[in-house]
């Protein structure tokens, strides 16, 4: 009685068994494996197969395995193309630059030993270590960085932080060149056009358009990170997808990049500063914090960032309240006015709305202590920060006055003011309160008129279109003021968003960007400050703060304010590590 | 039957060029664009914006854009994605297309084995207690939010059993499918049930079957072979888009458990503006739609003689 419905039935159940049941089956078939070898120098992609182990289980007092969450996959590693904190947490381990960062954000020698400047602080020369190889034993040679920076000004690569290389010379023609109309050799011709140049197999060289005694530090950023030009060309627009490509010369080798999954690292055995002190390090991809915080309570993550969202929870708890780490990180924000719309075109009405802000308030009970006020745009601990200013200090009965004396008899005769900002729940509630407490400071009118993120974004790229109130921040790139004072607020650059232009800032900060003497420069910076700061563009409001949580057997972190992914990510590479005995002890394993 | 095949697969081609078209509009209608997408300050270089576009032709006049696009499409290259650097967006849903199909087909065998003799049990029993506890489920399944649901099972399974770990370490093995799957099928299982059971509760007062019961067919035979394949005939309407959505994927189960899959890539490349992303993948669901449908038609005729394909 085989009947029609027997055969659906039968098909349907077959359909969904041979879906299921692989999943079912142990891992441990014979596995393909492609690798890159060196036959003479030149590259050669070989497949062989391999049986593959199942993965042994970690067994406590053998492997030190530092798991941490990160909160998404990274869309490219790639040290030209990327762009992302995430990525970037990726590119860091595996590779190195010609200078690092110590744990007070100094620029220290990384993969250059020393840097010279020429008399004008036009011209650079880096001097490479000795003897520095990457993990495959390849010599790590100074043409390697002239490629990784000729690569980030490449336009057919166009990377996000393209714009960053603009400093060299020639590499603003080359990179804005328009490659739908010039041929490959053309290109080709103003790339060797660009003036950075390996002199030999140890000296690095290059010109800027400008005096920049700042240089050094820019070159510890992702964009000097030396790829291995053969691998790109020999793995395509993929090749950083496959390990075997990406081989750095970095603390740590990526060892498997399974998208959406997880990352892993090992330790690079051959790192000219010694071995890493923990033997892996995985990142795991994990984008609901909540379930990120699960995980990490139960012992299956080491390190998890300390969201608003967890922050109650956390710290009421006895044990994790401990393990939080919550300190200042290096980014800004500030709720800008447009200075070049009414009724913020007069400057005293500016001033009345940033001195009826109350900042402490906001990082008390809006940002829950994640975040410190501050009264100007560079973050503590970075040079340049001037810890005697107190101008527009919270007062508001200041702010009344200064809003009559600017002709405003009661606020009424201001009229409707409309803060604008991306409409998603958290900010929701951060603007309700900031047009509260403006309301009731300064007795204005707010209208809140939130936004879609994408759409945020592209209004406030324009002075045209940006708002006449709204939410201003920064990320350093590099900890040196220049990348706080000139990339930012120079007439014409992202400042002039909201229509802010003074020259006489422009002045000092080109002084400053050129002046080698250190202390010289820093007083320079802080006098650009100051004026920023009397011109009152805005309320700058708070100091975002990094906060984890660090399970007790971590040890050797040194935190920096630009460990941005994890705590410790640029001064602890070699020295974070794992306690065995602590962990097997806390979890009885 | 193969002629009809054939006129259905050749309706996608209108379908699929209205669904480009009309998405094409909408999506350059939003404001900002793919290289908008980090609203913290840190935008692109406008120097690097331009050098951005004119390589991706998104300088190109909106209809040259679009002739472009499908005719590419009509190739099947997809075009490249603006988040995802480097990569097509054909390889992209191919890459990721079979975890998620795998997750949809495992939730629907799971909503299927739970839902239709949950229906038919609780149909057969009216009021008892088994139609109560149905009701019971049912009601939990469709009113609580897939997300609660989510995190309420990984405390319970995840941290407090210990029966699979909080976060997937290896999508091999099976634990990691466990708990995805239970959550995205409840709420098709619910509904399963009690669309089930409604429809056995109608056909069973039907003269056919007490025909057949005055003829001596034995209880079960009546039931199985009159009373379900008849009340399956809404089931099996709802199960074509009820597949076609579990295996294009959910983008709150995926986001909750970090599914490798391709649910995030639709509401990520409408929020990132990645063009290409948005018009591959819609293009993508209209297939999927499209073929469940069809096959939602073509079992009709299995299930009902009455029901002719030809006229």
């Amino acid at each position: 009685m085989f009947t029609r419905k027997t055969w659906i039935l039968a098909t349907v159940l077959l359909v969904v068994a041979t879906i299921v049941l692989p999943a079912c089956q142990p891992a441990s078939e014979p596995v393909e494996v492609t690798r890159v070898v060196y036959k003479e120098g030149t590259p050669q992609v070989i497949t062989e197969v391999v049986t593959a182990t199942p993965e042994p289980t970690p067994e406590p007092g053998q492997e030190k395995v530092l798991r941490i969450r990160l909160n998404s996959s990274p869309d490219i590693i790639d040290p030209q193309q990327s762009s992302f904190n995430n990525e970037i947490a990726h590119l860091s381990l595996n590779y190195e630059g010609l200078t690092r960062l110590n744990e007070k954000m100094e620029t220290i020698p990384g993969a250059a030993e020393r840097w010279e400047y020429n008399e004008d602080a036009t011209e650079i020369t880096f001097y490479l270590r000795e003897g520095i190889k990457y993990s495959d034993g390849t010599p790590v040679t100074a043409d390697r960085f002239e490629y990784a920076l000729k690569r980030t000004a490449d336009p057919r690569v166009a990377g996000e932080y393209q714009y960053i290389v603009f400093d060299i010379e020639g590499a603003e023609e080359f990179g804005t060149a328009d490659v739908n109309a010039l041929s490959d050799e053309e290109l080709n011709a103003l790339r060797d056009a660009m003036q950075v140049k390996a002199l030999d197999a140890r000296t690095l060289w290059m010109k800027l358009t400008h005096p920049a005694p700042y240089w050094h530090t820019v070159m510890s950023l992702w964009v000097a990170y030396p790829a291995r030009k053969e691998m790109i060309e020999a793995g395509g627009d993929t090749w950083w997808q496959k390990p075997e490509f990406q081989v750095g010369n970095g603390p740590f080798i990526l060892e498997s990049f399974e998208e959406q999954v997880k990352g892993v690292f090992r330790a690079n055995p051959n790192y000219w500063g010694g071995k890493p002190a923990v033997d892996r390090l995985e990142f795991y991809y994990v984008t609901d914090l909540a379930v990120a915080f699960e995980a990490y309570k139960n012992n299956e993550l080491d390190i998890t960032r300390l969201g608003p969202e967890i922050y109650d929870t956390a710290m009421a708890d006895p044990v994790l309240s401990q393990e939080a780490l919550i300190e200042p990180a290096a980014s800004t924000f500030a709720i800008m006015m447009h200075n070049a719309r009414p009724p913020f075109d007069n400057k005293l009405v500016r001033e009345a709305f940033t001195l009826a802000f109350d900042r402490e308030a906001w990082c008390r009970d809006v940002m829950r202590n994640l975040a410190t006020p501050t009264l100007q745009w560079i973050p503590p601990g970075l040079p340049g920060y001037d810890p005697s200013v107190t101008a527009y200090q919270f007062d508001p009965e200041a702010a009344r006055a200064k809003l009559k004396e600017a002709g405003y008899e009661s606020p009424e005769a201001l009229g409707e003011i409309v803060v604008t900002y991306p409409a998603t729940p958290q900010l929701q509630a951060r603007y309700e309160w900031i047009a509260n407490m403006w309301q009731t400071n300064l007795g204005v009118k707010i209208v809140l008129d939130p936004v879609e993120p994408t759409t945020y974004t592209a209004l406030t790229k324009d002075i045209n279109t940006a708002p006449l109130v709204y939410q201003l921040g920064w990320i350093q790139d590099y900890p040196d003021p220049q990348n706080w004072l000139s990339v930012y607020w120079t007439c014409g650059a992202f400042g002039q968003r909201i229509g802010y232009c003074n020259e006489e800032f422009d002045r000092i900060c080109a002084l400053a960007d050129s002046e080698q003497d250190r202390d010289k420069r820093i007083k320079l910076y802080q006098e650009a400050q100051m004026v920023l700061i009397n011109d009152c563009p805005g309320a700058f409001v708070w100091n975002e703060a990094n906060s984890y949580l660090i399970k007790p057997w971590v040890k050797g972190i040194a935190y920096t304010p630009m460990d941005a992914a994890w705590p410790g990510q640029w001064a602890s590479q070699t020295t974070v590590t794992i306690d065995l005995e602590a962990m097997a002890a806390a979890t009885g394993q | 039957m193969i002629s009809y095949f054939i006129r259905r697969l050749l309706w996608l081609v209108p379908v699929l060029f209205t669904v480009a078209l009309i998405t094409f509009v909408l999506m350059h209608t939003a404001p900002g664009g793919p290289w908008d997408t980090n609203p913290l300050a840190k935008r692109v270089d406008p120097r690097t914006e331009e050098i951005l576009n004119r390589r991706y032709g998104l300088d190109k006049p909106l209809w040259q854009q679009f002739t472009n696009y499908v005719w590419n499409a009509v190739q099947g290259k997809l075009g490249p994605s603006y988040r995802l650097r480097g990569r097509d967006v054909e390889d992209v849903i191919i890459e990721r297309f079979p975890t998620t199909a795998k997750l949809g087909l495992i939730s629907l065998a799971l909503a299927l084995i739970v839902g239709l003799p949950l229906g038919i049990i609780s149909a057969l029993k009216q009021n008892s207690v088994v139609d109560y506890l149905s009701l019971f489920f049912a009601t939990i399944g469709t009113a609580v939010p897939n997300f609660v649901l989510g995190i309420f099972l990984i405390i319970i399974f995840a941290t407090g059993l210990r029966w699979v770990p909080v976060i997937a370490n290896d999508w091999s093995t099976w634990r990691p499918w466990a708990l995805p799957s239970i959550v995205l099928a409840a709420g098709t299982a619910a509904y399963l049930t009690r669309l089930t059971r409604a429809s056995m509760l109608e056909v069973m007062n039907q003269d056919y079957i007490r025909t057949a019961r005055a003829k001596g067919l034995a209880e079960i035979f009546v039931v199985l072979r009159h009373m379900v394949r008849n009340a399956l005939i809404p089931v099996v309407t709802i199960l074509g888009p009820a597949l076609a959505n579990l295996v294009t994927g959910s983008f709150i189960i995926e986001y909750l458990f970090s599914v490798p899959g391709m649910g995030r890539l639709y509401v990520t490349g409408v929020n990132q503006r990645d063009y290409s992303m948005i018009m591959g993948n819609t293009l993508f669901y209209a297939v999927i739609v499209a073929l469940a449908n069809l096959g939602v038609d073509v079992t009709y005729a299995f299930l009902d003689p009455r029901i002719r394909l030809e006229k």
